[in-house]
């Protein structure tokens, strides 16, 4: 059941029918249900592995408020020096368990999504040193959303460890917290103190959240349906056939696909949000305008914003403060002379990790990887070269922060991304090495009208494109200035609004890449 | 209380508004011809919409096993009896049911023979309740099935009334001169197995045969020779079902000997389609029964049918296998 689905809108419908029905106190036991079907109609018997998942975390928790409760009164009393050696003793206490919590639902994911990774890596090993094996692999069907549902299961056992919050006593409220229906195909990944109140306490019905949340569930859909879809038919054929085509239409695939993955993304969280909205539940902002970022860094953060969040609180963080990396730093500091370049040597390690993480959530294979080193390599080479280019920019005397040089920035870093993107589409590192070396030594700029709509895009096509990526820009130009759209949209007199949602409706309905002739588009994001 | 009454004016206020805009559209939007170059979607099964109004006899309705292997053509040169095919790829019942409707605005048929391979289709809820939406209401919404025409339509025919003026002189079929033979093993074993027809399929059928009994017109169900797609099981599973609602039906596929169908020269991809030859056995045979069964009166010579004789001449030239 896609999110674009007349099946989903259906659903939607009765669960926030039902949700509107029925008593405060029991509206999240609907959200419960809701999920539950929602989760066997996709992913049917595999519903066991979030079950496993939730299973596990909630006896965690609930190990980890005793641990804690049994500490507390242990301690009262107690001498200084024996408070420590117990508190000491309490935290391996919690290590552990939360450590086996984690390597079991961290392993559910490994065997299900990277078993045939590891094996073929271990093969390929193997073949350098001589030996020829063949191991059984399994292809395993993937529960929906495993991925997703894995790090929130995660960051809610790291945040009771942490004593962010008390772990729930509610086995039922913790399984609505990681199979919320809305959140579960592709995020965003929730945090508990965030979500739980939201998700428990129950709303009654409000016009204007519910308008709101419709608003929204439109715009995603018009993303991506009108945009997102209409590209893929252009996408698909020049990565699948980049051989055939010069470097102009390559360079114009790996833009496209940039827009596509963009306006597919950002559109099924805008449906998302918007479903989430019309039962009061505010979900993480996953995209904040990455197209305006000076950096690639800047990029990470404006951009699937929850999952580098995620890796930023629970992986980057704990690394670069853990006692060896500390250690690292004051060694790095006492062995060079220049402080910027010692400060830097710890937060590279945690970056590492970092960017392995994000490459290796993406995907089981090398392609991903490398797509997260690739983004880690220019950071730490931009990193690096900071005090070469505030040298040089003060030479030049040339405001670094000046427009022209941020809009320089923001085409630099748009570069990055959509080759970045590029290899994140394209099938292998080769094909993607094959494909960038295309677009600088056969470029062929020539036929490249006539090339660009024989791809199976027409002009009318490649006509709405435009719009519909003006009409995106638009909008992030002015939210970028600080413009809240649908709050100023619903201060202009009715007949203008109500003329605006029509045009979107309508233009969902009219320009929309669906029925004869096109085939379906599952989420991108949903694959992961 | 008022606030609420304003939200609820607001609410179906602007549900009209958006449906006003979405059925206006459909009729901008919708195509205005039955050519290819109209947009509309199978222009050869809708061909039936500029025959001369109630010249067809026996019209029949399937999918493409139906335009394969139907030839109205040589059941003119035979019998002289007027039919058209209207078959379309992958047809569901519900879609078979809209396109009757459609066939009965302009066309009184004696006969209609329902294809009945599509009973086991297998059919979208939300695709099948549009097309039974289409043929109750007259498709209010098919901005939903011709969205795309905006990129072709033109601005001085978006408020033209259609004018249908296709001229398809095979009246449907899917004229193929290829020959790719059949020679795995017998597929019609007998069993007292049945497949399953679904409870939506067979009520999307009993309005079928409803429809055509309301509008006092025979109905048939027949199966062409299909290895691919066919078997004992659904024979009888549609055997039982025709049983039931009082309908007749002809598997041809028990009925190949007398048919003198030969899976060597008759199927065009391997036994899943025929080619002209095996659709003109085929029709034949069906020819035949209806000689038997129905009072169709032959129409050969008659002035007002002089273009099938044309049609037949042009339908002869195309041909190269009979």
């Amino acid at each position: 059941m896609s999110y674009t689905s007349y099946y989903y809108f259906i659903f939607l419908g009765a669960a926030f029918g039902l949700y509107t029905a029925i008593p405060k106190k029991y509206k999240w036991i609907v959200l419960l249900s809701a999920s539950v079907v929602f989760y066997l109609i996709n992913s049917r018997w595999l519903i066991i592995f979030l079950l496993l998942a939730t299973v596990s975390v909630y006896f965690t928790g609930i190990f980890l408020n005793k641990i804690n409760a049994g500490f507390a009164l242990a301690k009262k009393g107690l001498e200084k020096e024996d408070r420590k050696k117990l508190k000491k003793n309490i935290t391996w206490q919690k290590k552990a368990v939360v450590a086996l919590s984690l390597i079991f639902i961290f392993g559910i994911l490994l065997v299900l999504k990277y078993s045939g990774f590891f094996v073929s890596s271990v093969e390929f090993f193997a073949r350098i040193f001589g030996f020829n094996p063949h191991f059984k692999t399994f292809n395993f069907l993937l529960p929906l959303g495993i991925s997703y549902y894995t790090l929130q299961a995660a960051g809610y056992i790291i945040d009771v460890y942490r004593g962010k919050y008390r772990a729930t006593d509610n086995f039922f409220k913790l399984a609505l917290f990681l199979s919320f229906f809305p959140q579960i195909v592709e995020g965003p990944i929730g945090r508990y103190d965030l979500l739980a109140d939201p998700l428990y306490e129950g709303h009654k019905f409000d016009y204007i959240r519910v308008t709101k949340g419709l608003q929204l569930i439109f715009w995603g859909l018009f993303k991506k349906i009108v945009i997102a879809d209409r590209i893929n038919i252009f996408v698909n054929e020049v990565f699948g056939n980049y051989q055939k085509y010069s470097g102009s239409i390559i360079l114009l695939g790996s833009i496209l696909y940039t827009l596509q993955i963009y306006a597919d993304f950002s559109g099924c969280m805008d449906i998302v949000t918007g479903s989430a909205q019309l039962f009061g539940v505010p979900l993480s902002e996953n995209f904040r305008r990455p197209f305006f970022s000076k950096s690639v860094a800047e990029f990470w953060r404006r951009w699937h914003i929850t999952l580098g969040s995620w890796l930023r609180d629970y992986i980057f963080y704990p690394i670069s403060l853990s006692k060896p990396f500390m250690k690292i730093s004051k060694f790095a500091k006492a062995h060079t002379s220049n402080e910027y370049f010692s400060s830097l040597i710890p937060a590279s390690f945690a970056m590492f990790f970092t960017w392995f993480g994000i490459g290796f959530w993406h995907g089981s294979g090398l392609k991903y990887i490398v797509y997260g080193l690739y983004y880690y390599v220019i950071m730490i080479i931009g990193m690096y070269m900071e005090p070469l280019f505030v040298r040089f920019f003060k030479a030049v005397r040339i405001d670094r922060n000046s427009k022209p040089v941020n809009a320089l920035k923001i085409i630099r870093t748009l570069i990055f991304v959509v080759c970045g993107m590029t290899l994140f589409r394209a099938d292998s590192i080769k094909v993607w090495f094959n494909m960038i070396k295309k677009v600088f030594v056969g470029f062929h700029g020539g036929t490249f009208l006539k090339d660009a709509l024989s791809c199976g895009m027409d002009k009318q096509d490649f006509i709405i494109i435009i719009i519909g990526a003006a009409i995106m820009l638009i909008i992030s130009v002015l939210q970028e200035k600080g413009l809240n759209i649908r709050d100023s949209l619903a201060k202009r007199a009715l007949p203008v609004r109500w003329a605006v949602y029509a045009c979107l409706i309508l233009s969902i309905i009219i320009f929309g890449a669906y029925g004869v002739g096109y085939e379906t588009v599952d989420f991108i994001y949903g694959q992961f | 209380m008022k606030r609420k009454t304003k939200y609820l004016i607001r609410f179906f206020g602007f549900l009209v508004l958006i449906l006003s805009l979405v059925m206006s559209s459909s009729y901008m939007l919708a195509p205005k011809d039955n050519t290819k170059q109209s947009g509309i979607i199978n222009p050869n099964a809708n061909g039936f919409y500029s025959e001369p109004k109630n010249s067809i006899e026996v019209a029949v309705i399937g999918n493409s096993d139906a335009y394969s292997g139907f030839s109205p053509m040589e059941l003119w040169n035979n019998y002289g009896y007027t039919s058209y095919v209207s078959g379309e790829g992958r047809q569901t019942v519900a879609q078979a049911y809209e396109m009757l409707t459609n066939l009965l605005k302009n066309q009184k048929p004696q006969v209609i023979i329902l294809e009945t391979d599509e009973f086991f289709t297998k059919s979208n809820f939300f695709d099948s309740a549009y097309s039974f939406f289409n043929a109750t209401f007259g498709a209010p919404f098919s901005v939903f099935k011709y969205h795309n025409r905006w990129k072709t339509v033109k601005l001085n025919e978006l408020l033209k009334k259609p004018q249908y003026t296709a001229h398809c002189v095979s009246k449907g079929q899917f004229l193929s001169n290829d020959v790719k033979p059949y020679r795995g093993k017998e597929y019609m074993i007998k069993t007292d197995k049945k497949a399953v027809i679904t409870m939506s399929t067979k009520k999307y059928i009993e309005t079928f045969v409803k429809t055509c009994r309301d509008n006092n017109v025979d109905v048939l169900f027949l199966e062409l020779p299909s290895q691919s797609s066919w078997n004992y099981e659904k024979h009888n599973a549609v055997n039982e079902l025709a049983g039931k609602l009082g309908v007749s039906f002809i598997d041809m596929n028990i009925e190949l000997n007398k048919i003198g169908f030969n899976w060597e020269t008759d199927s065009r991809d391997g036994g899943d389609h025929l080619n002209n030859r095996g659709a003109r056995k085929c029709t034949v045979f069906m020819g035949e029964y209806l000689k038997r069964n129905y009072k169709l009166e032959d129409r050969r010579g008659q002035v007002k049918y002089k273009q099938w004789d044309e049609d037949y001449k042009s339908y002869l030239k195309i041909v190269k296998i009979r």
